[in-house]
């Protein structure tokens, strides 16, 4: 364990990988703070970067655009009231309160605070149970593997938010995507239509750049500017009281232990824990009665929460190569571009990548700690950039990224053609981050389908009567059950005694 | 009066309701599908060809499908709003433009068309406040994408500089 570490140390403090890390964590603070502009949309503008530098550096940048956000999606809670990302919304309750209060500068401080604990806390988890967990993994066939996948895309699907239906929809969507191109096994074209550009499969940075940056572009033009930034934070109003420090302590424990839970679970992540860590210091923090005029527990109890669970999340997706929700599908999806294959042996084969991604974690968070504080001037600044001028700048940078991949003016029309898609499915309504998690994974499960039901000669059973997965099927059908069935059943009795 | 003559809201509000459209793309998807899938080799469980998996998600496409259309069936949701369409449509112009003119005019024409077009989608903003945007993009991409990360960008048409 103490040598892992050591090695990873060792790759993650080379000055380059440093580079990377700090540009990483740099670029998800900030879009943490621009409302509007998630992880999932950055880290899709940003992969055609990598692919010019090593796979380790590249997984570093884009894992730093992700738990970076973390840290600056609180920041727009605190001072605007305004989420910048989706796991912070709760902290606008009583981090805005606390604005209100004067107290900005205390809430931005023990929020950086709660952070830090609660992401280094889930770092050593990771580096404590992923070399298990893979172990452990290393004894699943294809049987299990493919319904790994399959609960990680039902739970994503359906857990997180919306109707279920639609969110299964967009997976199987996402999975028809996937195939596109060349069959490997049998050597045939599938839904190429005559297109030589698609025989490799559609495009992953195209679809996501399209699918999260296009689309968002698309539906937010025409409408208002967001409104701007008022409050000023001075370094003195930073620091604070006795009483709040020790106020947001039992609450940072409280959720860097429910996010670490479920940051583990495919399809919660940190929004779902950073919501359960605050109904949690609802019930049990000391201040429980004035919960919402601006307690610290509201601030660092969520903000805990929700880093534990960015840095756990990558314990699945690492150990199994099968992620909990689309960020950890692009990253999965850029590893596999880059030659990595995620799952149990990358820690036997490739163990300076993994142990290199658990030390600069840990290094990024200490550099968000230490430069959080005194950058949110210069975020807060750049929200002043109007979104008129935001927006044509940002559409260059995703047509011109897009066509660098491999010179390709096919695949500005395929970014056109998933900006399009995205755009409509926003219309009706339809989660596009399903669709990501489908798309790639989709040829890994059609491969070790077609596996599992060869080696059991054609019989479906092979999947209920092996131990683990029958485990797993359960799972799957305990959660369809419970997100499907359930409500069309109550649905059903309801109409029945409307009817008599 | 019985309940079950409870007034059913008229055919066309289900159409376009967002489960009743939700409803369509996913049977348009399943047709599309099946479409690709008549024209490969189903094989069989133990020997799958590659028609056998996107037949089953085909089905599914189906199942979700049928599902989508009895949630409107029964409580058509609310009615679809696409928001202006115009911006979006001079957006997707824009990039359409950009894709045309980079191999004929050269990057820096190119990137000027997709910032002016796309500008057109937001009003109110002045000549001198897009040149300046025009310009700032332009510099920037010649710096980050040409001469720190040494991409095959040509800002000038090929045929001028070859």
């Amino acid at each position: 364990m103490i040598d892992n570490l050591l090695l990873g140390f060792q790759v993650a403090l080379s000055a380059q990988t440093l580079m990377y890390c700090f540009i990483g964590v740099s670029i998800g603070m900030f879009i943490g703070v621009l409302p509007g502009v998630g992880p999932l949309a950055a880290i899709s503008m940003l992969l055609p970067i990598t692919y010019y530098i090593t796979p380790t550096d590249a997984l570093i940048m884009l894992s730093g655009i992700y738990y970076g956000a973390q840290y600056g999606g609180s920041v727009a809670s605190i001072l605007m009231r305004l989420p910048g990302t989706a796991s912070s919304a709760v902290i606008c309750l009583d981090g805005y309160e606390m604005t209100r209060n004067g107290r900005a500068g205390a809430a931005l401080f023990l929020s950086a605070i709660a952070s830090f604990i609660g992401g280094t806390i889930g770092i050593i988890l990771m580096a404590g149970f992923a070399p298990a967990l893979a172990n452990f993994a290393l004894r699943f066939g294809s049987q299990e593997y493919f319904l790994l996948m399959a609960l990680g895309l039902v739970a994503a699907s359906t857990l997180s938010e919306g109707s279920a239906v639609r969110g299964l929809a967009m997976v199987v969507l996402g999975v028809v995507i996937g195939i596109v191109g060349l069959d490997h096994t049998s050597g045939t074209m599938r839904f190429v239509y005559g297109q030589f550009e698609l025989m490799d499969g559609v495009s992953l940075v195209a679809s996501a750049m399209g699918l999260f940056g296009l689309s968002e572009i698309l539906s937010n033009i025409g409408g208002r500017d967001r409104p701007l930034p008022t409050e000023k934070v001075s370094m003195r109003t930073m620091i604070p009281t006795r009483r709040e420090f020790l106020d947001s302590l039992p609450a940072i424990w409280r959720g860097t232990a429910i996010g670490s839970f479920f940051g583990t679970l495919p399809g919660t992540g940190s929004t779902i824990a950073s919501f359960f860590s605050y109904a949690s210091e609802k019930k049990l923090s000391r201040n429980r009665a004035r919960m919402g005029q601006g307690m610290v527990e509201g601030v660092a109890g969520p903000e805990a929460a929700n880093n534990s669970a960015a840095q756990t999340a990558f314990i699945p997706t690492l150990t199994l190569g099968v992620p909990g929700d689309a960020v950890m599908a692009l990253l999965l999806g850029a590893m596999i571009v880059h030659g990595v294959n995620p799952g149990p042996q990358m820690l036997q084969e490739t163990p300076e990548m993994f142990w290199g991604l658990v030390a600069s974690f840990w290094l990024g968070n200490l550099i968000l700690l230490i430069f959080n504080l005194p950058m949110i001037g210069l975020w807060v600044g750049m929200l002043r950039i109007p979104y008129r001028v935001m927006y044509p700048a940002i559409l260059v940078l995703v047509v011109i990224g897009t066509y660098s991949i491999r010179y390709s003016v096919f695949d500005i029309y395929q970014l056109l053609a998933f900006g399009v898609l995205g755009y409509i499915l926003r219309v009706l309504a339809f989660p596009a981050a399903p669709l990501v998690l489908g798309l790639v994974l989709g040829p890994l499960m059609e491969e070790n389908f077609r596996r599992s039901l060869m080696l059991a000669d054609g019989h479906f059973t092979t999947f209920a009567t092996r131990p683990i997965s029958a485990v797993l099927l359960v799972a799957i059908i305990a959660i369809l059950a419970v997100q499907i069935v359930l409500p069309l059943v109550s649905w059903l009795r309801r109409r029945g005694e409307a009817q008599v | 009066m019985t309940k079950t003559a409870r007034q059913r809201p008229p055919l066309r509000h289900i159409l376009t309701s967002k489960s009743g459209l939700g409803a369509l793309l996913l049977f348009l998807a399943a047709a599309v599908t099946f479409s690709e899938v008549a024209k490969l080799r189903l094989g069989t469980a133990s020997a799958m060809g590659p028609g056998y998996f996107p037949a089953l998600l085909g089905g599914l496409f189906v199942l979700f499908g049928l599902i989508l259309a009895v949630e409107a069936w029964q409580k058509p949701d609310e009615r679809l709003n696409p928001g202006p369409l115009k911006p979006a449509l001079l957006v997707m112009g824009a990039i359409v433009l950009f894709a045309l003119l980079y191999r004929i005019a050269g990057g820096a024409l190119a990137i000027t068309g997709l910032l002016v077009v796309s500008a057109l989608a937001e009003p109110n903003r002045t000549l001198k406040e897009l040149a300046l945007l025009v310009l700032g993009v332009i510099v920037f991409v010649w710096l980050v994408f040409v001469l720190a990360l040494d991409l095959q960008f040509d800002m000038l048409p090929t045929w001028l500089t070859r």
